[in-house]
């Protein structure tokens, strides 16, 4: 078994994500939704269980409902209360707070329905659209042909506009089109972004978006199983959109190309015609003709929606003469030309003018939606205008001659705020006595102050001052230490210059050089350091650095082995333990040991731009790579420690390889043919250089290729960390050439290369 | 024709209490207009032009006086245009602040108020009670709105999913 697969079982093994998508869907077409739906998955059990809460709470109040919750409470005595539950409880408890309100509306139910609609004309359509599943009741009157009015009036006054179709929408499926938030793929609830696709009718969560919508006309490259047992005349029959499946949606005019479909659609239409063209046959058969379809049918791939589109043509021009038959320069090929599928043709027909009205709508629709944007753009202008009139008004009403009195009775009755209030350094920036000024505004406002009204503000006044004060004193704090560290700045720079080229990415950052035993007391003394104590000490400090050097050195190999080999780690760990680390440990230039900068915040998009910025679009001082070159990125890149750790915190723990890194280092040199065990980074970058590039083939993403190994690897880290932090794991990554070239040099190279090693069969490389 | 309406009107609650009130805070309810213009049923018809007090056996006394006291603040309000009265009625969410602060009264006076303003049709004060019941309900979402309601959710997931696909527009419907 190839060392990749073994990763990718480790990999399986490993991580919770496999178990997560084992309950996931596959479409149709072969495309998983595994991310989005797992994570629908668990905010619907998210839901579930505050449904199960609310559920406990109206049991509360019933008598016969404690079982339930007596059942619960054993269920939680059982576990052990960790810190995690405490503060979910907490929060639920937080949550629950508005538990005080409930029922406040009960008495509303009673109401007569003409009122009720008075009360819902007045809900923009998005909480009609809410109210509407709320239960059965009121699914029911929002539902009935009456109630259009309240939809009607509803979207009248947030500015949407009535529109005439040629196929017209209820009230609320208009609702549901512009302002649903339920994704019409997976109906999954509580998604954030959803895309409205006015011209297909439908809306998409990303996932199903860009699992659904393709491109027709590339259909034969992109999804070439299904273009081959697709009817041909399914991709005219279907409803087109110009919105894609990925990327933000432009405002498409009316030039462009309606040239994407839903596949579920394609799919269903094809079936439909497929019947169409059974029941052909069948009456071909009880008329006594020799069929022409099913077995004559033409194959997609040669025919094509061309052929359908020519078919069609046809029929329409045939009419007149009541004959069916292709004109004659067509196509070529026989099939074609016994193929004669009355019912699809004109079901073609029935649905070319239905597609032209649909457009038409589609349009109509999006003229009334940006409409409505442009009315609401106004009305949120007008009231930000209102509101900075208000705060204008406010600032005018402050009467500075009374906020200069309760400054002066403040230092008159505690001298200790005298500074606050009266600073005029000219090197010092007054910023704490403008915020203090800043935070009396409130109390400004009337005519002269008087002692009454003194001493109603007093204790207020006081402790903001307080305030204002620690946070004064702090920020001094604060400016000192940092220009202490500034100053011993040379010294660190000094030893810097002092080590061998080779010894100086080991050298800790600076903000954790500071923290360095040896270290601390010099900068930390008020009379700084000289000469002959920074000379004495510099034993003990190369000493304590070496030190370092070798624990970071263990602590990488660690990070190394255990995402390499999984559990097997800690045994070859303990055998090295012993041996010491030199600085050019071979170890570490091996491919297998690549590692990546683990400074929170350092991510693939940061390090683009940093790249740009610098000019080093090389990336020399790489964030992935050998443990020297990580180390030399972090000096460039987090010279103070970045805003990644906090001074406590050493680098060391700062290296990390995410296990789909790891796999994507093992395809990457499975694809070049290279060993894992002796292969080195140097050997993958010059295999690199001669390829056009790479091909993620599984990722989730819309980007896929990447021009060079770094790049892959990087983004493979960053969606990485993303599925991390919501506790998910990547699949491990497939990795293929980007061009047909690279996978065929590939190939000859390992046939010359290794003529006795069994030739491992090239999974990877894509087959286009 | 409508005689002379007098100055005050007297009005009687469900428990028989009355109140005098002035003519153009009375007014306020279309209600009580029509009576004393003699537009009513003709059972009412000429109860203004008498002493006798006009019956709201709909109405009690506590929210009679609350209504009132609107109209009185209110009374001098112009009164909108037939036609362009229910687009600038519906137009504005916003309650005034006098209105915002009138209408912060418990579930049960705000539900009476809303009643007793339908049927006395004093459509501003049905309008205030109405938005601040919506304002209650507005960007909630569906559990918030099940508690304040005190409903349960009765649909089963099947039931659920099925009507998230009929809420879909559909060729063949």
């Amino acid at each position: 078994m190839s060392g990749r697969s073994q990763l990718a079982r480790q990999a399986s093994k490993r991580v919770s994500y496999a178990e997560a998508s084992e309950n996931d869907d596959t479409d149709d077409g072969g495309r998983t939704m595994t991310r989005r739906k797992s994570m629908t998955g668990a905010k619907a059990a998210a839901e579930a269980g505050e449904k199960d809460d609310s559920a406990g709470s109206t049991d509360d109040r019933s008598s016969d409902g404690s079982s339930n919750d007596d059942a619960d409470d054993e269920d939680y005595g059982a576990r052990p209360k960790s810190k995690k539950k405490k503060k979910l409880r907490r929060k639920r408890k937080a949550k629950a707070k508005p538990a005080k309100k409930a029922g406040k509306l009960e008495l509303f139910k009673m109401l007569p329905l003409e009122l009720l609609g008075e009360i819902f004309s007045q809900l923009p359509p998005s909480d009609l659209l809410r109210l509407r599943m709320l239960d059965k009741r009121f699914h029911q009157t929002l539902s009935a042909k009456a109630s259009e009015s309240i939809w009607a009036a509803s979207r009248r006054r947030i500015g949407l506009l009535d529109v005439e179709l040629h196929h017209t929408l209820t009230e609320w499926q208009y609702a549901e089109l512009i302002f649903g938030k339920t994704c019409q793929g997976c109906y999954g609830d509580g998604i954030r972004t959803v895309y409205h696709d006015l011209f297909l009718r439908k809306i998409f969560c990303a996932s199903c978006r860009r699992a659904r919508i393709v491109n027709v006309d590339k259909l034969a490259d992109e999804e070439p199983k299904l273009y081959a047992r697709l009817h041909p005349f399914a991709t005219v029959c279907v409803k087109r959109t110009p919105h894609s499946g990925v990327g933000a949606w432009s405002n498409v005019g009316y030039r462009a190309k309606h040239k994407y479909v839903d596949i579920d659609e394609l799919q269903y239409i094809a079936r439909t015609l497929n019947y169409l063209d059974e029941q052909d046959e069948d009456s071909d058969i009880a008329a006594g003709r020799e069929s022409g379809i099913g077995l004559a049918r033409p194959a997609n791939r040669s025919a094509g929606p061309d052929f359908a589109a020519r078919q069609v043509r046809s029929s329409r021009g045939d009419r007149g003469g009541g004959s069916r038959r292709l004109d004659d320069h067509d196509t070529d090929e026989e099939d074609a030309e016994t193929y004669d599928p009355r019912r699809a043709k004109d079901f073609s027909e029935q649905r070319e003018g239905m597609l032209t009205e649909l457009t038409e709508d589609g349009y109509a629709l999006r003229a009334a939606l940006k409409a409505f944007k442009a009315a609401a753009t106004a009305v949120s202008r007008a009231r930000e205008e209102q509101a900075s009139q208000k705060r204008d008004a406010a600032a005018a009403a402050i009467n500075a001659d009374r906020k200069e009195q309760i400054k002066a009775r403040l230092i008159e009755e505690y001298p200790e705020f005298d500074k606050l209030i009266t600073v005029d350094d000219s090197d010092e920036p007054d910023y704490y006595g403008r915020v203090f000024s800043h935070r009396l505004d409130r109390y400004s406002v009337g005519e002269q102050l008087d002692d009454s009204e003194w001493q109603a503000m007093e204790s207020d006044v006081v402790s903001m001052a307080g305030q204002v004060e620690a946070e004064r004193a702090t920020h001094y704090q604060r400016l000192e230490v940092d220009e202490r560290q500034r100053r011993f700045r040379p010294r660190y720079e000094s030893l810097m210059s002092l080590l061998e080229p080779a010894a100086r990415p080991f050298l800790p950052l600076y903000r954790d050089f500071l923290q360095r035993d040896t270290v601390k007391p010099m900068w930390q003394g008020d009379e700084g350091v000289d000469d002959a104590l920074w000379e004495a000490s510099l034993p003990d400090l190369v000493e304590e650095l070496e030190d370092y050097r070798v624990e970071l050195c263990f602590d990488a190999r660690r990070v190394v082995l255990s995402a390499m080999h999984g559990g097997d780690a800690d045994d070859q760990q303990d055998e090295d333990e012993d041996a010491a680390i030199p600085i050019g440990d071979p170890f570490f230039d091996r491919a297998t040991s690549v590692l990546c900068c683990g400074f929170p915040g350092c991510s693939y998009p940061d390090r683009l731009l940093w790249r740009r910025i610098s000019g080093d679009e090389e990336g020399s001082a790489r964030a992935i790579g050998t443990l020297s070159e990580v180390l030399r990125h972090q000096h460039a890149q987090h010279p103070s420690g970045g805003t990644g750790p906090s001074s406590s915190e050493p680098t060391h723990r700062l290296v990390h390889l995410p296990l789909e890194v790891a796999c994507a280092m093992s395809s990457l040199l499975e694809l070049h043919h290279l060993d894992e065990s002796k292969a080195r980074l140097i050997d993958l970058e010059k295999a690199d250089m001669l390829t056009a590039g790479y091909r993620w083939l599984n990722s989730k993403r819309h980007k896929q290729l990447f021009s060079n190994w770094l790049e892959l690897l990087e983004y493979v880290e960053y969606q990485a960390g993303k599925a991390a932090k919501i506790g998910q794991c990547l699949d491990p990554p497939r990795i293929a050439f980007r061009s047909k070239r690279d996978a065929r040099r590939a190939a000859s190279k390992c046939i010359s290369g290794a003529s006795d090693e069994e030739q491992t069969a090239g999974g990877h490389v894509q087959d286009e | 024709m409508a005689a002379a309406a007098p100055a005050k009107v007297k009005l009687s609650t469900s428990e028989g209490e009355e109140f005098e009130v002035e003519n153009d805070v009375a007014v306020r309810s279309v209600l009580i207009k029509n009576m004393l213009e003699g537009k009513s049923p003709s059972v009412l018809r000429h109860v203004g032009e008498s002493d006798q007090a006009i019956p709201l056996p709909n109405v009690s006394a506590n929210v009679l006086k609350k209504v009132l006291e609107w109209c009185e603040h209110h009374k001098k309000d112009p009164e909108p245009l037939a036609e362009d009265q229910d687009d600038t009625r519906r137009k504005t969410t916003e309650i005034s602040d006098w209105d915002a602060k009138f209408i912060q009264v418990d579930q049960e006076m705000l539900f009476e108020i809303i009643l007793a303003a339908n049927y006395l049709d004093i459509k501003p004060l049905l309008d205030v009670g109405c938005k601040t019941v919506a304002n209650m309900i507005k960007g909630k979402q569906p559990e918030e709105i099940r508690k304040l309601f005190n409903i349960v959710n009765d649909f089963t997931p099947e039931e659920e999913a099925q009507i998230k696909k009929e809420n879909e527009w559909a060729e063949d419907r």
